[in-house]
């Protein structure tokens, strides 16, 4: 499209890197195909080529009000409208840029602002976070329905295994994960032991940044983004083999470490280091699964039939469409066809609490998808689609780690 | 600004959530895939069902307000361009699939139901919906029968309005009518065909019934590459004179061939001048024996490579790349303009000959994509819109080349529809006379003229000012018309 | 829309005044011509024309339409005069354009697979002309008719299922306007969505929106091979069947035809076609390579066995084809040959595929209650048959019967969602149906005949009806 950027943005590194994507949009509309906003509502102004214009014209200058903010709100940051670009744009990029220029100048109400910061508060914090989650767990039955079905029960993890193999990689926790699912992480070290690595955990890295990164707190994501590389870079350096993420949404967050920190000198060649370093365990146990699947035993399948949620970070941003299916129809389980597979669930990390009427729709769409085909159990790879799923549907949700880790025995 | 009493009325025929007024909130609507063409409308609606929309033609028409029908906004003729003093209808919730009928292998559905939903819904039945313009993926029906749509599989199943059995829509005044039949025909005369292609001029349409085909046994799509753009185009042309009538039959040249394998991947030989993709679908027999026969004519015109796709994975991966071209062209120009003329086949080397010395002459690149078959050309233009004069000399590019196409016996749209971007060339290709009869045909259901008004077919004042501009043989077209 | 008269004396004499010094000879008033141009087929009171022409041009046309609008006289197109309704009964007097000196083929391209013709070339005549460079044109309403009309009454035929009609096969017309204006629709562009569809609007128009005096058509390789074949079946409902599932399946069959048990006996002695029983029964035909012909009989073959139907008799030698079909396209006068001294007419109701067993299985059973001589024959594939009825002309009692038995059928077409003409147009009597039919599209085509023709001269009454009293003239009053 032709552009004509403002001068309070044309000359500076963002202001270049969302004109290149500007120009490389042809408004050709394809990207309203797959865009699960635009399915829901109907409104150009909430598909990416919509949210594409009304960046564009807080760009070149027009006055923006709270009008394009929440448009801008509503974009799940699934990305899906990258798979589905011809083009190339690089949709992602430019909505963080627009966002964050939007929000400069439109700001938020002091209610939004106090919601978000203590937001971020209380998801960052693992002893807050745990306490309610405690609590919640312990006055379970006496909760209402709404509150009752966000609080999942605590499963057993299982032990931790020894860290005696020579191979080593690192595990990033996350923040919200290590409470509320712990399974998760036990049995990819234990899928991974089996496979000779050790999984070390990191206790001074914390959240992957994603939180406070997409509540508009950049200082806070960059700062929690140093920390973290602070903390896995040495251990990179001294022999670990990669950083291994279970949760595809802080995967994708970490490979654009590079791209973040790219105008700090102190830390832009050890933030790249560390984004390369960056795997899901789906590509992990893919490349040692010739090592892996001989140790399966027969008849140590717990279902017959389940259906897999890809998460859009997996397949959008992450680029891994399809691994995970087919690891599992390796172990000879039966994969239930999921229609529309492509579009987000509705969880996008915050935005299940932040838009809560669209992330329900979008739930209730993609269960009915999962369950259409009949499956025992539902797996995925992602902490928040995992919760936010789970919240719907009686069927178990769990990672697609615990089953193979089943299937090892 | 909106009058207080059209904001009013138009706020009680759709209620807020279906009504925008702000200029923030038009913006995103002011043009459609054809971007270069841009204007902001008074106000946008989006209607939820048909009543809605009965209510806002209703009020438009008693404020004499004009009405813009708009589906998905990815024509490229500009068909979906806001007026300035009009309100933009959006079909775009109207998204419902309300029927499918197996046996009579039909289906009734909404006029933003998109295209591609069509065939996924009734693909369970070992159906599909054979029209297949390129933006597919995201184009709706509604859009489709406005614009009469084609697609690479045009060649063997139709056009759109090859593939409509009914259309229900609504006029100015609001009256509902009905046409067509679910049967083969309809007596009288045929408003089925009138109303497609009539680039939403003579009434909103808000149910279709669409044919169905029934799913092919085997599809089998051959990719042949050339070295010379020339030998391709003759290749085609033999193709059809040899009695073949393939699924599709589609050509692009090497700019178009490397922008869209950076998208697809689908290991296009880079390398070739030009590349064809030509399908044959049917038995598996039948399929086997159209190939080997198309295979080679192919060899006989001089084919450097020949690849016949392995599996349905194969063909869909070819194809994708086809369907991707417009936008993929994205990846090497910051615009571009699609062009859109017919030629009779045989003509096609002569043109894509013409096209070369004009991309010289222009000193613009075009990359070329087309429904060979058909001889519908798709150049597109490449240049960049932030350079002064590019956008005029990639418009006087492409006006030079719909000229081409109608001195050779074409047509200056083969299925991108007229919209608002080849208005003046209407008046290259038609005759006062005919310009009189399709105003009159207009008039019929539309006396008002509110309906998209300034699309599609060009006043006679208008084709006298464009006369004036291309005087030929120093005559003047229409010279008892004033001139300023 | 207007309403017409006769042209006064004075208003004629004008007229022929103008046209003689042009015409001479061409340009005839005498009463055996003018009658013979009075009537099609149908067996209906013949009206004549005022007089007659007989242009040799486009130029002569238009220039012929011209002095009509000029002097307010209507004007009727005449091509072979086979059409079945009615359509070219001078209801108003006026003058008959007789299109069959318009005879030249004027282009044929093989390589673009169409050809120019004049209105007044007929189909078997641009075949016989085709057919050496490998090409033919498919539709086939079984008269030789001329293809000005056949694109004028959107006519059908036996191949439509495969081929498509006359909408779908003409890619261009030259039309001279009611104003006698020369303008050309469509072109030779395979494809094109420049401005409105006119060709299709004046396909079907039944001449009176303009009149047709030259086509671009479209043309195809003629068949490898061709093969047809007959089966029989134990009841109506299987046959029907078998074709609701062939379709589905998609086979590319050329011709489905099919004829009830009653119209089998007659063309069996009509025909002789002895080796066949007095069933229900299907007649086909396979275009295509030698290979996909066998398959697709296969398949076919496959449906129908699983309908219960008998073993196929094939004919595969030319002669013995023609001979199939030739018997098939007698269907009318077989059938009328077993009611020796009766008149008959046929209907022609076009019904959802998926409605067609319920219609005719309906329609039987109605027909046979009236005790009249009928039989049933049909284009099956689209959907598309005929119900032949008979009835003694001297009784007043068996005529009205007989019409009420036609407009019984066409009524429960329309219920089904069909309509009440599948391919013999509209004309003049199946005026009433259409109202039936469309409802409030009606005005909207009433609208494009004031538009297009505001003095009604074009084959005036026909078509479409005019408004009744207290019926809305048209949708914007």
């Amino acid at each position: 499209m032709q552009t004509n950027l403002a001068d309070f943005i044309k000359d500076t590194p963002a202001g270049r890197e969302a004109e290149a994507i500007l120009r490389a949009c042809m408004h050709c509309g394809f990207c309203l195909a797959t865009c699960p906003t635009y399915q829901l509502l109907g409104d150009e102004r909430d598909s990416p080529r919509g949210r594409i214009y009304l960046m564009k014209q807080v760009l070149e200058g027009q006055e923006v009000s709270a009008r394009t903010q929440v448009h801008l709100d509503r974009c799940l940051t699934c990305r899906s409208c990258e798979s589905t670009c011809p083009s190339g744009v690089r949709y992602g990029r430019l909505v963080d840029i627009g966002r964050e220029v939007v929000d400069h100048q439109v700001g938020r109400s002091l209610r939004q602002t106090v919601f978000r910061a203590g937001l971020r508060k209380f998801l960052l914090s693992p002893r807050l976070f745990g306490l309610a989650l405690g609590l919640g767990r312990l006055f379970r039955p006496l909760l209402p329905e709404s509150l009752r079905r966000n609080v999942p029960p605590r499963h057993d993890p299982g032990a931790w295994p020894s860290a005696r193999r020579t191979r080593r990689m690192l595990l990033l926790e996350g923040c919200v994960q290590p409470a509320l699912t712990p399974s998760i992480n036990a049995a990819a070290a234990r899928v991974l032991d089996r496979a000779g690595i050790s999984l070390e955990h990191v206790s001074e890295a914390g959240c992957c940044g994603a939180v406070s990164h997409h509540l508009g707190a950049q200082a806070e994501a960059l700062a929690r983004m140093r920390r973290n590389i602070d903390a896995w870079w040495p251990l990179l350096e001294a022999g670990a083999e990669g950083l291994v993420i279970t949760a595809s949404g802080c995967g994708a967050m970490v490979k654009d470490y590079g791209h973040l920190l790219a105008g700090d000198p102190g830390y832009a060649a050890k933030a790249r280091r560390v984004a390369d370093a960056a795997r899901d365990i789906a590509e992990v146990v893919a490349q040692e699964w010739p090592r892996l699947r001989p140790l399966v035993q027969g008849g140590r399948l717990p279902v017959e039939t389940l259906a897999f949620h890809a998460p859009c970070t997996l397949q959008h941003a992450l680029k891994l469409k399809g691994g995970v299916e087919t690891l599992l129809a390796d172990l000879g389980v039966r994969l239930a066809p999921v229609a529309d597979s492509h579009l987000c669930c509705g969880s996008a990390g915050t935005y299940a609490i932040l838009q809560a009427e669209l992330s329900q729709r979008l739930k209730a769409n993609k269960l009915a998808a999962l369950q259409a085909g009949k499956p025992q159990i539902i797996l995925t790879a992602n902490i928040g689609c995992l919760t936010h799923l789970q919240s719907g549907t009686d069927l178990p949700v769990r990672h697609w780690i615990e089953l193979v880790d089943q299937a090892l025995g | 600004m909106l009058e207080p009493k059209l904001f009013q009325d138009l706020m009680a025929a759709v209620g807020a959530q279906g009504l925008l007024t702000e200029p923030e909130d038009l913006r995103p609507y002011e043009c459609d895939g054809l971007s270069a063409y841009r204007q902001v409308p008074q106000a946008v609606v989006l209607p939820e069902d048909e009543a809605q929309v009965i209510a806002v033609l209703k009020v438009c028409r008693q404020a004499k307000v004009p009405v813009v029908p708009r589906g998905a906004g990815t024509g490229l003729s500009g068909g979906a361009l806001p007026h300035a003093h009009g309100v933009v209808l959006s079909l775009t919730r109207l998204t419902r699939i309300l029927n499918i009928d197996p046996q009579a292998c039909t289906a009734v559905v909404q006029p933003g139901v998109r295209n591609l939903a069509i065939s996924e819904a009734v693909a369970p039945y070992g159906l599909y919906y054979a029209p297949d313009p390129s933006s597919q993926i995201a184009c709706t029906i509604g859009g489709n029968v406005a614009e009469n749509s084609g697609g690479v599989h045009c060649l063997k199943y139709g056009l759109t309005v090859h593939n409509i059995r009914r259309v229900r829509g609504v006029l100015i005044n609001g009256e509902i009518i009905e046409v067509g039949n679910e049967a083969l025909d309809a007596p009288g005369y045929d408003l089925l065909a009138a109303l497609n292609g009539s680039e939403g001029l003579l009434a909103v349409i808000t149910e279709i019934t669409v044919k169905l085909t029934p799913k092919p046994q085997l599809a089998q799509c051959v990719l042949a590459a050339f070295d010379d753009v020339v030998k391709a185009g003759t290749a085609v042309s033999n193709i059809i004179a040899a009695g073949i009538i393939p699924a599709g039959l589609e050509m692009m040249d090497q700019a178009a061939t490397r922008a869209v394998e950076d998208f697809v991947h689908a290991g296009y030989p880079l390398d070739a001048a030009s590349i064809l993709l030509c399908e044959s679908d049917g038995t598996p027999e039948e399929v086997a024996e159209e190939i080997e026969r198309v295979t080679k004519v192919l060899e006989a015109a001089g084919a450097s490579e020949i690849r016949v796709s392995r599996d349905e994975a194969e063909r869909l991966k070819f194809w994708a790349g086809r369907k991707a071209a417009f936008p993929a062209v994205g990846r090497i120009t910051p615009d571009y303009y699609c062009m859109d003329g017919t030629i009779p086949r045989h003509t096609l080397p002569e043109v894509l000959a013409g096209i070369e010395a004009l991309s010289k002459e222009y000193g613009l690149r075009c990359a070329n994509v087309f429904h060979a078959g058909d001889g519908n050309l798709h150049p597109l233009i490449m240049f960049d819109a932030n350079i002064p004069g590019e956008l005029e000399r990639a418009e006087s590019f492409g006006g030079r080349i719909l000229e081409l196409c109608v001195r050779m016996g074409g047509t200056i749209t083969g299925e991108h529809g007229v919209g608002i971007e080849k208005i003046n060339q209407m008046c290259v290709q038609f005759s006062r006379e005919e310009l009189e009869a399709f105003h009159a045909l207009r008039d019929a259901f539309d006396p008002y003229e509110l309906l998209n008004p300034g699309k599609a077919i060009p006043t006679l004042r208008r084709c006298a000012e464009f006369g004036a501009m291309h005087v030929h043989h120093h005559e003047t077209r229409f010279p008892e018309l004033p001139r300023f | 829309m207007r309403q017409r008269q006769r042209p006064s004396p004075k208003a004629l004499q004008k007229l022929l005044a103008r046209l003689a010094p042009h015409f001479g000879e061409r340009l005839v008033t005498g009463a055996a011509v003018c009658a013979q141009h009075g009537h099609g087929e149908g067996m209906r009171e013949p009206m004549p024309p005022d007089a007659v022409v007989f242009p040799l041009s486009n130029e002569e046309v238009a220039l012929a339409v011209r002095a009509c609008y000029e002097e307010d006289v209507p004007v009727i197109a005449f091509g072979t005069g086979t059409s079945l309704e009615g359509h070219v009964q001078a209801l108003h007097g006026g003058l008959c354009i007789d299109l069959m000196r318009l005879n030249r083929v004027l282009e044929v391209s093989a390589a673009d697979l169409d050809c120019q013709v004049q209105a007044g070339v007929t189909r078997e005549q641009l075949n016989r002309e085709i057919r050496d460079q490998g090409l033919f044109f498919p539709i086939d309403p079984g008269a030789d008719a001329s293809l000005g009309g056949m694109a004028a009454t959107r006519a059908s035929g036996t191949n439509a299922v495969r081929y498509g009609t006359m909408r779908d096969n003409v890619l261009g017309l030259t039309v001279v306007t009611a104003e006698g204006r020369i303008i050309h629709t469509g072109g030779r562009a395979r494809k094109s969505s420049a401005g409105y569809d006119l060709t299709r609007l004046f396909i079907g128009s039944e001449g009176t929106l303009g009149i047709i005096t030259e086509l671009r058509l479209k043309l195809y390789g003629m068949p490898e091979a061709i093969s047809s074949a007959v089966c029989q079946f134990h009841d109506l409902a299987a046959a029907v069947n078998t074709v609701i599932m062939a379709m589905q399946l998609g086979i590319p069959v050329a011709r489905i035809e099919i004829l009830d048990e009653r119209q089998m006996e007659a063309c069996i002695r009509y025909s002789h076609l002895d080796e066949f029983q007095a069933a229900p029964t299907l007649f086909f035909e396979f275009h295509g390579s030698k290979k996909s012909v066998a398959e697709q009989a296969e398949q076919m073959q496959a449906v129908s066995d699983e309908n219960g139907g008998s073993d196929y008799r094939w004919a595969v030698q030319p002669e013995e084809r023609s001979r199939l079909w030739k018997a098939r396209h007698n269907a009318y006068y077989a059938s009328m040959a077993m009611a020796p001294g009766k008149e008959g007419f046929s209907t022609d109701a076009c019904v959802p595929i998926s409605r067609l067993a319920e219609c005719l299985l309906e329609t039987k059973i109605e027909a046979a209650a009236t005790g009249l001589h009928h039989s049933i024959v049909g284009h099956v594939g689209d959907g598309n048959f005929h119900l032949l009825i008979a009835y003694d002309p001297a009784l007043a009692q068996e005529r009205a019967l007989a019409e009420d038995l036609a407009r019984a059928v066409a009524l429960r077409a329309i219920r089904l969602g069909g309509t009440c003409t599948g391919e013999h147009g509209v004309g003049l009597h199946k005026l009433d149906f259409l109202r039936q039919e469309h409802g409030a599209a009606l005005g909207l085509m009433r609208a494009i005949k004031v538009a297009l023709d505001p003095r009604n001269l074009m084959n005036p009454g026909k078509t479409i009806p005019e408004a009744l009293p207290g019926e809305i003239e048209s949708l914007h009053e």
